[in-house]
């Protein structure tokens, strides 16, 4: 079952790697692009900076959920030094039940704050592009941390007697 | 409930979020949302949502995976190993000459990349073996490597520096160009803490390799000038105004990818590393933005930074007092928060105070990302501490720690000396052409 769901959340993040290392190499190329108009062919490229925005945040939509799926949002790895292993355990759990409510209160935030479009002026300045589509799959994005949180919680909940879950969980 | 209580309640309330290891970013979303939410219960939603999005579509912002990209492609590329090779010509045959290698290199490395664990980490595997094999102290080796990382947020480009940006909306260009002269002589203060501390004890590092030829040591550094030649449009380009920090940053990450294609390292499988670290390392630095934007907007709400400013200002504190009080506070603070919780935690708090007094921000900015360094390497969460010890897995912790001892102190000095002497951060931004 785990393993189930574990190779599901895996296909899920290679889906927004694939896309967000594509979209990283594609921001490279349009901020070369836009030197290369602006200083070589004297010719500034109108609304180049509002494809750049925008493959920006697919490259943050992708690159936040593929840190939520490898658990590598920075805390503070303070509690593992003045408490014993059980407290250290409970609070992992608190932090990530706390962490999933904080991350399904985004991803509806941006769902629906960002469904509005046009009418909200949620455009870009210059091309007019709207932000609709961006800031769903910002909220996809998040939906996903949503997931892993809830997946890495049962997880941890189902094996409590074993010893250490935590490198199970970061498998 | 008044503005005042509201905002220390959120204090205190993410203060204990943050020590049961809720990740920093939803730590500050949360305390944010809820605090906002308390006031003004009808913003909440709308200003999770558009903060978020302002920030993940925020031009200026383009230049944390650019940066990260380029520091990443240098890592696989093979150039670090060349800049190691060349500075252990240079250096190598002093006493304490790889700790001493190691230091230059994590600065000229620092160059190329933003991110202190990038740095601490592909030096450190050059250098942690060489060191090893020449029979230095693990304490010396692998301190030299933890505090050598931290160049990577105070030698432009700094991910330290981006992110003060973005809070203060000053230019990233200038932060960037300001952390030249702070980081040269933060090198120079860690290559004499090793002649100092192998001067004393000369057992910490035995063994000194032998001088290489001239000969060599040229052919040597000719091989390393690629990434000289990075530095120098990247890093030139903004001070010279030819480049903004965002043209020069993809401009760079390209110019470093054409040099692993020549180099021909370049294959499916680093690739795929190459995007994975830089996905990851944007991911975590981007969730603490967002969650530093929703927080500042809390704080705003409150008004407490208001009510703070004017106390200050009826205590008649000089802008001094306040900076060197900021200083000490946030040094104390990093000793059990990470950096840059320490950054996007104290800086919206005290922006309107520093407004007040009239502090050359640039000069501030600089001195509070060498705090960050400190709390990078400060016992017991200093990052860069643990990536040190994923690369050194036999060194146990508390060796690494009493490494770093020396380093710390000078990276205290190196506070001071840019406190009483703010020119040297603030004379080449000065000098800037715009």
């Amino acid at each position: 079952m785990f393993e189930l769901l574990s190779r599901c959340l895996k296909h899920i993040a290679l889906f927004f790697t694939v896309i967000g290392g594509v979209a990283l190499f594609a921001l490279m190329a349009i901020t070369d692009v836009a030197v290369i108009a602006r200083y070589i062919m004297n010719d500034p490229v109108f609304g180049i900076e509002d494809i750049s925005v925008l493959v920006l945040t697919v490259i943050v939509a992708t690159s936040v959920a593929y840190s939520a799926w490898t658990d590598s949002h920075i805390s503070v790895e303070l509690i593992e030094f003045i408490a014993r292993r059980r407290m250290t355990r409970i609070c992992g759990l608190v932090a990530r039940l706390l962490g999933a409510g904080t991350v399904s209160y985004i991803a509806y935030a941006l769902a629906t704050v960002g469904s509005c479009g046009f009418p909200c002026g949620a455009v870009t300045g210059n091309l007019s592009i709207e932000h609709v589509p961006f800031y769903y799959f910002l909220a996809a994005s998040m939906a996903f941390y949503v997931l892993v949180l809830l997946y890495q919680i049962v997880f941890e909940l189902v094996h409590w007697r074993d010893s250490n879950t935590d490198e199970l969980t970061a498998q | 409930m008044s503005g005042t209580l509201i905002a220390i309640l959120g204090f205190v309330s993410l203060t204990l979020l943050l020590l049961i290891r809720v990740p920093v970013g939803l730590a500050l979303i949360f305390v944010g949302a809820v605090g906002i939410l308390i006031i003004r219960p009808q913003a909440s939603l709308p200003v999770v949502a558009s903060e978020i999005f302002s920030q993940a579509s925020n031009y200026s912002l383009t230049i944390f995976p650019l940066f990260i990209l380029m520091g990443n492609l240098a890592s696989v590329s093979g150039m670090s190993r060349d800049l190691y090779a060349a500075a252990q010509s240079w250096f190598g045959h002093f006493r304490g000459g790889l700790a001493t290698t190691t230091v230059v290199g994590c600065a000229i490395f620092s160059a190329l990349s933003g991110s202190s664990l990038a740095s601490a980490v592909t030096v450190g595997r050059a250098s942690l073996p060489e060191m090893q094999r020449f029979n230095y102290d693990n304490a010396l080796s692998t301190g030299t490597v933890a505090a050598g990382g931290t160049l990577g947020i105070l030698i432009p480009p700094s991910v330290g520096f981006v992110i003060y940006a973005i809070l203060t909306e000053e230019s990233i260009g200038q932060l960037f160009i300001a952390g030249i002269f702070p980081g040269i002589l933060l090198t120079l203060l860690f290559i004499l803490t090793i002649w100092f501390v192998v001067l004393r004890n000369p057992s910490l590092a035995p063994q000194v390799i032998e001088s290489a030829p001239i000969r060599e040591r040229i052919v040597l550094a000719v091989r390393a000038l690629w990434i000289a030649g990075i530095i120098l449009v990247t890093i030139g380009g903004i001070y010279l105004g030819i480049f903004s920090a965002v043209e020069a940053a993809g401009i760079g990450a390209s110019l470093t990818l054409l040099g692993a294609l020549i180099r021909g390292t370049l294959n499916w499988s680093n690739i795929k590393d190459v995007v994975l670290n830089t996905l990851q390392s944007t991911g975590a630095i981007f969730l603490i933005i967002f969650g530093a934007f929703v927080f500042k907007t809390f704080i705003g709400f409150t008004q407490v930074t208001l009510a703070l400013a004017h106390w200050v200002e009826s205590q008649g504190f000089t802008a001094l007092e306040i900076v060197f009080v900021t200083l000490v506070a946030s040094i104390a603070l990093g000793t059990f928060l990470t950096g840059f919780a320490v950054l996007v935690l104290v800086v919206p708090f005290l922006l309107p105070i520093l407004h007040g007094t009239g502090v050359d921000l640039v000069w501030f900015g600089v001195l509070f990302v060498m705090v960050i360094e400190m709390a990078l390497i400060s016992p017991p969460v200093g990052l860069n501490v643990f990536a040190v010890k994923s690369i050194a897995p036999d060194v146990p912790i508390n060796t690494i720690f009493r490494g770093i001892l020396p380093f710390w102190l000078a990276m205290a000095i190196a506070i001071l000396l840019v406190f009483a002497f703010p020119s040297i951060a603030t004379f080449l931004p000065n000098t800037m052409l715009r």
